[in-house]
C-alpha cells in the first residue's frame, strides 16, 4: 500500500491528482477500489477529464466534513433537496459542463453530487417549452426519435377511437 | 475560518478552470440524451407536472421516462382531475377524480371520483342535456400549467334520457395535429323515493370513471391553434373559425368513434355570453 491517507487518481489523459482519501469517502467506486485493489499505486478514472475531476474533487473537499447521512439513491424523493451556498460553482456552469459533472458523479458513484447536478439540471428544464428542451438534446438523436414518436402517437389515437 | 478561506480559493479555481476547459473540451459536447436513464429519472424527479408534460412532447425516450414519474406523481400526490359539469349554464357541478389504476390493455389512465358524488340533472324537452364543460388538472405543483388549464376544447353533451350505465367515448380534436380520445362512464338513475325531486324529470347522474391516455394532457399546440385560442378568448365568437377548422378536417377522420359525431360543431355563442353574464352578476 502506497499511502493510506492519500489516494492518487489518474484521468483520461494521464493527469494525476493526489488527495486525502477522506475526501472521497462518499464515492462508492473509490471505496470499493480501496477495499479490493488499495495496494496499487493509482486509481484510473478513464472517462473523466482533468477539469471535471478537479471540480468533483473540489466538491468532495467542500463536503469532506459533512456529517449528513449518505444518500442511498440519488432519486430518493423522500429527502427534499436543500440548496447549499457552498455549491454555487455549479449554478452558473454551461449545460455541457454540468452534464459532464453529472456523468463523472455517476461514474465515481457519489450520490450527493448526482443529486446536486440533477437538481440543477431540473431547474434548467423547468418551465421550458418542448422546443426549448429539444435544443438541449442532440439533434441527431432526436431526428430518429421523432419518427418513432409520431408513429406511436398515431397508433395511440386510433386505438383510443377503436376501443369504443 | 480556515475552511471558509479554502472554499473561496476552491471555487475561484473552479471558475478559472472553467474558462480554460471550455476551450479545450469543446470538441465533444454532451447533450442530455447522453445521460443514462437512471440519472434522467433523478432529474425528472425534481420537475413539476407541467414540465413533465411538456417533456412528453420531446421524444419517445423522454416520454417513457416522464410517464413513469407522472404515474407515480399522480398516484401519490393530491393531484386530481377536476371535471366541470353544467346544464343550461344554471346548474353547475364539479367532480374531483384521482388516478386509481392504469388499464393494462389500452394503457389508459383510469380516474375515479375521490368521493362519491351525485349530480342532480334534469331530462326535459325544453332543457338541453347536461354537458361536460371543462377538464382541469389540479395539484400542488400544477399551478404553472398556464394557458392550457382546460383540456376540453368544446363542451360534450351527455345522454341522460334513459336510466342505466353509460360509457361514452369522446374524441378530442385540438385544432392541432393530434387526436386524442377519452371516455367517461356514468350511471343515470331516478331520484330515490325518499328524496323530493326539485323538478320533474330529475335524474341522478353519478360519474363512475374517467379514462384517458396520458397524451390527453399534453396536446401539441401549433401556432395556428394558439392564434385561434387567442381569438376565441378575445372576442368570444370563435364559432365560425372552429367549425371551419372542423369542416376542413372532416374528410380526414373517417375512423372516428360513433359517439362523437357532431361534438365539435355544437357550440352556442350565446351560451358563452350567458356564462360571462352570470359570473359577473355573482
Amino acid at each position: 500500500m502506497s499511502d493510506p491517507a492519500n489516494i492518487t487518481l489518474v484521468t483520461m489523459d494521464g493527469t494525476t491528482f493526489t488527495v486525502p482519501s477522506a475526501y472521497l469517502h462518499r464515492s462508492k467506486l473509490v471505496q470499493d477500489w480501496l477495499r479490493s485493489e488499495g495496494d496499487k499505486q493509482a486509481m484510473e478514472v478513464k472517462h473523466v477529464t482533468p477539469f471535471v475531476l478537479q471540480g468533483v474533487l473540489n466538491f468532495c473537499e467542500i463536503h469532506a466534513e459533512d456529517t449528513s447521512e449518505p444518500l442511498a439513491d440519488p432519486a430518493d424523493p423522500t429527502k427534499p433537496f436543500e440548496a447549499d451556498p457552498r455549491d454555487d460553482a455549479f449554478r452558473g456552469m454551461p449545460d455541457d459542463q454540468l452534464l459532464q459533472f453529472t456523468m463523472a458523479a455517476d461514474i465515481l458513484q457519489i450520490p450527493e453530487l448526482v443529486r446536486l447536478t440533477a437538481q440543477e439540471m431540473a431547474s434548467r428544464i423547468d418551465g421550458k417549452s418542448p422546443d426549448q428542451i429539444r435544443a438541449m438534446f442532440n439533434p441527431d438523436d432526436l431526428a430518429e426519435e421523432d419518427v418513432d414518436s409520431d408513429n406511436e402517437m398515431g397508433e395511440v389515437g386510433e386505438e383510443g377511437a377503436i376501443s369504443k | 475560518m480556515h475552511f471558509a478561506q479554502k472554499r473561496h480559493v476552491a471555487s475561484k479555481q473552479l471558475t478559472q478552470n472553467a474558462t480554460l476547459a471550455t476551450a479545450s473540451t469543446h470538441q465533444r459536447i454532451l447533450y442530455l440524451s447522453a445521460l443514462p436513464n437512471e440519472i434522467l429519472l433523478a432529474i425528472l424527479e425534481d420537475l413539476d407536472i407541467s414540465s413533465l408534460l411538456s417533456l412528453c412532447n420531446v421524444g419517445t425516450r423522454f416520454q417513457t421516462l416522464a410517464y413513469i414519474i407522472l404515474a407515480k406523481r399522480l398516484l401519490n400526490n393530491q393531484s386530481c382531475v377536476r371535471l366541470f359539469f353544467e346544464q343550461e349554464s344554471r346548474w353547475r357541478f364539479t367532480v374531483d377524480l384521482k388516478l386509481t389504476s392504469v388499464n393494462p390493455y389500452t394503457g389508459q389512465f383510469v380516474f375515479t371520483p375521490v368521493k362519491p358524488t351525485v349530480l342532480r340533472v334534469f331530462n326535459s324537452a325544453i332543457l338541453r342535456n347536461p354537458t361536460l364543460q371543462k377538464i382541469e388538472l389540479l395539484g400542488p405543483d400544477v399551478e404553472s400549467l398556464k394557458a392550457q388549464t382546460n383540456f376540453l376544447s368544446l363542451p360534450k353533451p351527455l345522454q341522460i334520457k334513459t336510466m342505466g350505465s353509460y360509457r361514452r367515448c369522446f374524441s378530442l380534436h385540438h385544432p392541432s395535429t393530434r387526436t386524442t380520445a377519452f371516455s367517461l362512464s356514468y350511471d343515470v338513475s331516478p331520484t330515490p323515493a325518499d328524496v323530493k325531486a326539485t323538478r320533474t324529470g330529475e335524474r341522478w347522474l353519478t360519474p363512475v370513471a374517467f379514462e384517458c391516455p396520458l397524451v390527453f394532457f399534453y396536446p401539441q399546440t401549433n401556432s395556428t391553434s394558439k392564434v385561434l385560442q387567442w381569438m376565441n378568448s378575445k372576442f368570444a365568437r370563435g364559432v365560425q373559425l372552429r367549425s371551419y377548422v372542423a369542416r376542413g378536417r372532416k374528410s380526414s377522420r373517417a375512423g372516428r368513434p360513433p359517439g362523437a359525431e357532431k361534438d365539435d360543431v355544437q357550440v352556442k355563442p350565446i351560451e358563452c355570453r350567458e356564462t360571462i353574464d352570470t359570473k359577473s352578476l355573482d
